[in-house]
């Protein structure tokens, strides 16, 4: 069924299994499966079936530090959350990023890739791909590989699930119902608290509430509960909004290589190579560019290197070198001091204090991709397929530029999971340390951020609580 | 550059100490921000 509070009173009456707040990726897998389950299911929406302004201005928040995004265009607030924009690049955790005990305890998760490896399968048929990622080994010695993406139509997964949600008997869609607070004792929430952009209120009775509100605002409203219930939830002093992670991505050079094959493709170094190297996950993507790039590059070649650049130049008569474009995407450590944190200077029209992301990059993040730019360029030199130009600000160590691509829109950590309330905010079963019925789903989970997109995992930890709330419901 | 003179690399590079972390992991030949080889130039 489907409820919109923004045509006039609602008074729910029954009691649910579930209550989802956010429905985006995580809350919508969550209450289908949950719903196929038989479990009476509240999915509560702040926005509704579309854009709205007045919902996603409460998005609105302030960045320190690095160069970011405008907080309130960096994802959508309405059904179907951030899929209603996201690019549909699929690819989830490899079993590396949870094991980089090597890199401190701040890696370490809960977890390991056996308990989201079974979800596979389903999230990959929920986003319409295939499940068999074919990686292939380039070069064993430098450690060099070849990842394989796969690519979403994009689903839009308030459109691909809404006729399912509305007939079903289990789950009830609550939309334009922002979330306010939270009621119960004792570490047990007993309802949530809405209120629409007419500023009525609305309460749901639930056995279990997951925060699922997107990689921001999970951290964000956990943070308010506190601040207005202190310990009455969970615990006390979990770094609620800490170790918030995004992927950096930047351009980082071009280059003339000849006959090549390998146009458009990812590269990645292997596990044992990121181990020997102490670094983390960086992709790298290769995009052929045009003829204009080509001559431009060859003309600055033949001015630094002439031999060089005169055997680049005869190649191109014949047509047999191209240029390419080199843009890494890689993963960013956890850090305790990225974090989101309540704003004491602005609240949104609920009366929540906005969000305040603090948010940089490490020398370990910067190693990280030159390592891996490095490994990549060294089989370059090697097979002499050509010659690599890096950009000005990658080899003179100067700041980040703040006109490149800058990140992937992708919000991980904040709620991270972890062995320890010291390192994270949920435990191996997504639920806030010391609750009795408080969880969280979304990829705010994550205790390390990988380098690729996070909307499939998103979906396999979705599916995964989603199990685990069946039996304990 | 291979494995093995990018680690001796690394360890001289560490060894000097305040070298630029692009020098640690980049101590070949570079012109204009070309990646040289030496018989490049």
């Amino acid at each position: 069924m489907l409820f919109d509070f923004a045509k006039g009173p609602l008074t729910p009456e029954q009691q649910y299994d579930v209550c989802i707040l956010g429905a985006g990726a995580a809350g919508i897998t969550l209450a289908i499966r949950l719903g196929r389950a038989g479990k009476r299911v509240a999915l509560c929406e702040g926005g509704g079936l579309d854009y709205e302004d007045d919902s996603q201005e409460i998005y609105a928040g302030q960045t320190i530090g690095d160069p970011y995004f405008d907080l309130d265009i960096a994802r959508l607030r309405y059904f179907g959350g951030s899929t209603n924009h996201w690019g549909g690049y699929c690819r989830s955790f490899e079993p590396t990023d949870f094991n980089r005990g090597y890199l401190g305890d701040d890696f370490r998760w809960p977890i390991s890739h056996d308990d989201i490896l079974p979800y596979l399968a389903e999230a990959c048929e929920i986003v319409e791909i295939s499940s068999d990622y074919r990686d292939r080994l380039v070069d064993e010695e430098l450690g060099l590989r070849q990842v394989d993406f796969k690519y979403s139509p994009p689903v839009r997964f308030g459109e691909k699930f809404q006729a399912e949600i509305e007939s079903s008997k289990n789950i009830d869609l609550f939309l334009n119902c922002n979330f306010t607070d939270l009621t119960g004792a004792d570490r047990r929430v007993r309802s949530v608290k809405l209120r629409n952009y007419a500023d009525q209120d609305l309460e749901i009775r639930a056995n279990s509430v997951v925060f699922a509100m997107g990689g921001i605002d999970n951290s964000r409203q956990l943070l308010w509960m506190e601040r207005l219930h202190g310990g009455s939830f969970f615990d006390r002093d979990l770094p609620i909004g800490r170790y918030w992670m995004e992927h950096p991505h930047f351009i980082i050079g071009e280059a003339l290589i000849k006959s090549w094959d390998q146009a458009n493709l990812y590269f990645a170094l292997t596990e044992k190579m990121q181990k020997a190297l102490g670094i983390m996950g960086c992709g790298v993507v290769v995009e052929e560019q045009g003829d204009s790039t080509t001559k431009r590059l060859i003309k600055d070649l033949l001015c630094v290197a002439p031999g060089v650049g005169a055997w680049a130049a005869d190649l191109a008569g014949k047509k047999l070198i191209c240029s390419y474009r080199f843009q890494a995407a890689w993963e960013q450590a956890p850090n305790r001091e990225n974090r989101v944190a309540l704003s004491d200077r602005a609240v949104d029209r609920f009366g929540v204090p906005q969000s305040e992301l603090h948010w940089r990059k490490a020398s370990i993040d910067r190693e990280t991709m030159l390592a891996s730019t490095q490994q990549f360029n060294a089989f370059i030199l090697r097979e002499n397929l050509g010659r690599l130009q890096l950009r000005d600000w990658v080899y003179q160590g100067d700041e980040y530029p703040d006109d490149d691509i800058l990140a992937g829109y992708h919000h991980m950590g904040g709620t991270r999971m972890s062995y320890s309330p010291r390192y994270g905010v949920v435990d191996g079963n997504c639920k806030v340390f010391g609750a009795e019925n408080l969880y969280v789903a979304g990829s705010s989970l994550y205790t390390t951020a990988g380098y690729n997109n996070p909307t499939l995992a998103i979906v396999q930890f979705a599916l995964r609580l989603a199990d685990h709330l069946v039996k304990v419901v | 550059m291979n494995r093995r003179t990018f680690s001796i690399a690394s360890l001289l590079a560490l060894s000097l100490g305040h070298v630029p972390l692009f020098r640690r992991y980049f101590p070949q030949r570079i012109k204009s921000g070309w990646l040289l080889r030496d018989e490049d130039v």
